[in-house]
């Protein structure tokens, strides 16, 4: 579905490359995580998906398509919420539905349906400063998917929230996952969280970026957190851990 | 919040106070009127104040800020548009914030002689940059991640214009309004102390000739109420409108 190939960047501001003759390729309906230090580039693999940089060579292509033939194919959601503080909850989801010209009645409907989906019903109205840090992250899940794309990039989602809220929307995310089985790229610094969301997890070793190691998440779905407890899942996190530099200083 | 309205209408009362009590040891009404000869003052010329010289000197204020929010409002916009008409006027705008407007007053009345436009230009002159380039700081202060975000939602520019810049810029242009209301009250009362043959300014002027104390400061007082009183009234639409800010 989405596929890499030997894609060349660097920031014009930069005096080193970023990624070097990179490819690789994400199937539709999977859901992979990249994992890498902070600052290996992991944020500008999505910006080259969303148009926002272009390489200096290298192509990369979308359903076959190369994607500078098409416009909005992708759904990113950025690490901070972005919710416009004029705007209610509910004319926040409109946003991309409003961007996209769908008549208003329409979004509306559309609106109130995504809220129910993520149990944000009673907050329509309501401001963002009034909702707690994962309500802020599910209503800005939810106007990610009102883009209508089938893929979403998701970049540190949950970086910024508390470890008890984070696991609730972890396994909030897989269950939205496996209902509706779009294509995922979810960007992480935390290896937990890529083992227990991903089917394929993909670690940003060197820099500039020259390919990606695979590693395949072999845990069925439904999954649950105890399942991140058998022993080869607690090895592959050791193992993974231990490759992106951890455990020393 | 009580505690500071109560303390503040103390300090005013207090300065009150001083100002009569050293009013009335100098005792010289033309050199330092009392507050109580100034409020006597303005009901005695109170039908003069207040129907003939405040009407002509609100018309005045009205019609220049009026100009002023539309040419700043137009050039804050043109210049966020286009980079490079910034650069070429940005350092000139604020190099005529630094031309005294008392000194190139009376050129205006040279060129307009004592029409209402000489008053207004020098209006518009005093207003027009702090809304400008308020308004513009405004637009500037956009977040770039969430133009990103609405990029990537496929957004035109139009789009990023009146759904992100203008709600973003919206408490900067509230902030302008409140800094060039008092700015152009003043603006019309040094063009009309200038050249004028009606107004509050004009008025004051006058009573000055005329060694009336008392007279010259009745309608400075009424100027800073007026200013003061639509300060409000804007900063209470402000609260209205802009609920959504953060504590």
């Amino acid at each position: 579905m989405l596929e890499f190939q030997n894609v060349t960047f660097q920031y014009a501001e930069d005096d080193y490359q970023m990624m070097k003759d990179l490819s690789f390729q994400v199937e539709e309906g999977a859901f992979v995580s990249i994992i890498g230090a902070s600052g290996c580039g992991k944020s500008t693999i999505f910006r080259l998906i969303n148009g926002l940089e272009q390489p200096q060579s290298g192509q990369i292509f979308y359903d076959g398509k190369p994607i500078s033939s098409l416009s909005h194919f992708s759904a990113y959601m950025p690490q901070k919420d972005l919710l416009f503080p004029w705007r209610t909850v509910g004319q926040n989801l409109a946003l991309p539905l409003e961007i996209g010209r769908v008549p208003k009645a329409e979004q509306q409907q559309k609106v109130r349906a995504m809220l129910k989906e993520v149990g944000l019903s009673d907050y329509e109205n309501r401001y963002p400063k009034e909702l707690s840090g994962g309500m802020r992250q599910r209503a800005a899940f939810a106007r990610t998917l009102l883009t209508g794309s089938r893929l979403l990039l998701l970049d540190e989602p949950f970086s910024a929230l508390d470890s008890l809220t984070k696991i609730a929307l972890q396994q909030w995310l897989l269950q939205e996952w496996e209902k509706y089985r779009q294509t995922v790229l979810f960007v992480t610094h935390d290896v937990e969280e890529a083992i227990f969301l991903s089917d394929r997890v993909l670690v940003v070793y060197d820099r500039p970026i020259t390919h990606l190691e695979a590693y395949p998440i072999p845990l069925p779905h439904p999954r649950n957190r105890e399942d991140l407890k058998r022993p080869d899942m607690q090895e592959l996190k050791e193992k993974l851990i231990k490759e992106l530099g951890g455990g020393s200083l | 919040m009580k505690n500071k309205n109560w303390l503040s209408v103390a300090v005013v009362v207090g300065i009150l106070l001083l100002w009569q009590g050293v009013a009335m040891i100098i005792n010289a009404h033309y050199i330092l009127p009392s507050p109580i000869q100034i409020v006597k003052k303005i009901w005695e010329l109170k039908e003069n104040l207040f129907l003939v010289q405040m009407p002509a000197t609100l018309k005045v204020t009205v019609i220049g800020l009026a100009i002023s929010i539309v040419l700043g409002l137009g050039l804050a916009v043109w210049m966020d548009e286009c980079p490079a008409l910034e650069k070429a006027l940005y350092p000139v705008i604020v190099a005529t914030q630094t031309i005294p407007t008392t000194a190139i007053a009376p050129l205006f009345v040279l060129w307009f002689g004592y029409s209402i436009w000489s008053k207004v230009l020098v209006t518009v002159l005093m207003t027009f940059f702090p809304i400008a380039i308020t308004v513009f700081d405004g637009f500037k202060s956009t977040k770039r991640e969430m133009e990103e975000l609405l990029t990537t939602y496929g957004a035109s520019k139009r789009d990023l214009f009146w759904k992100l810049k203008l709600p973003t810029a919206l408490p900067s242009f509230f902030s302008a309004i409140k800094m060039a209301i008092p700015l152009s009250v003043i603006g019309a009362a040094i063009a009309e102390w200038l050249g004028a043959q009606e107004g509050l300014g004009y008025f004051s002027k006058r009573m000055m000739t005329q060694l009336d104390g008392a007279g010259v400061f009745a309608p400075i007082v009424i100027l800073s109420a007026i200013a003061m009183l639509t300060v409000f009234i804007i900063t209470k639409i402000e609260e209205k409108w802009i609920t959504w800010r953060k504590d």
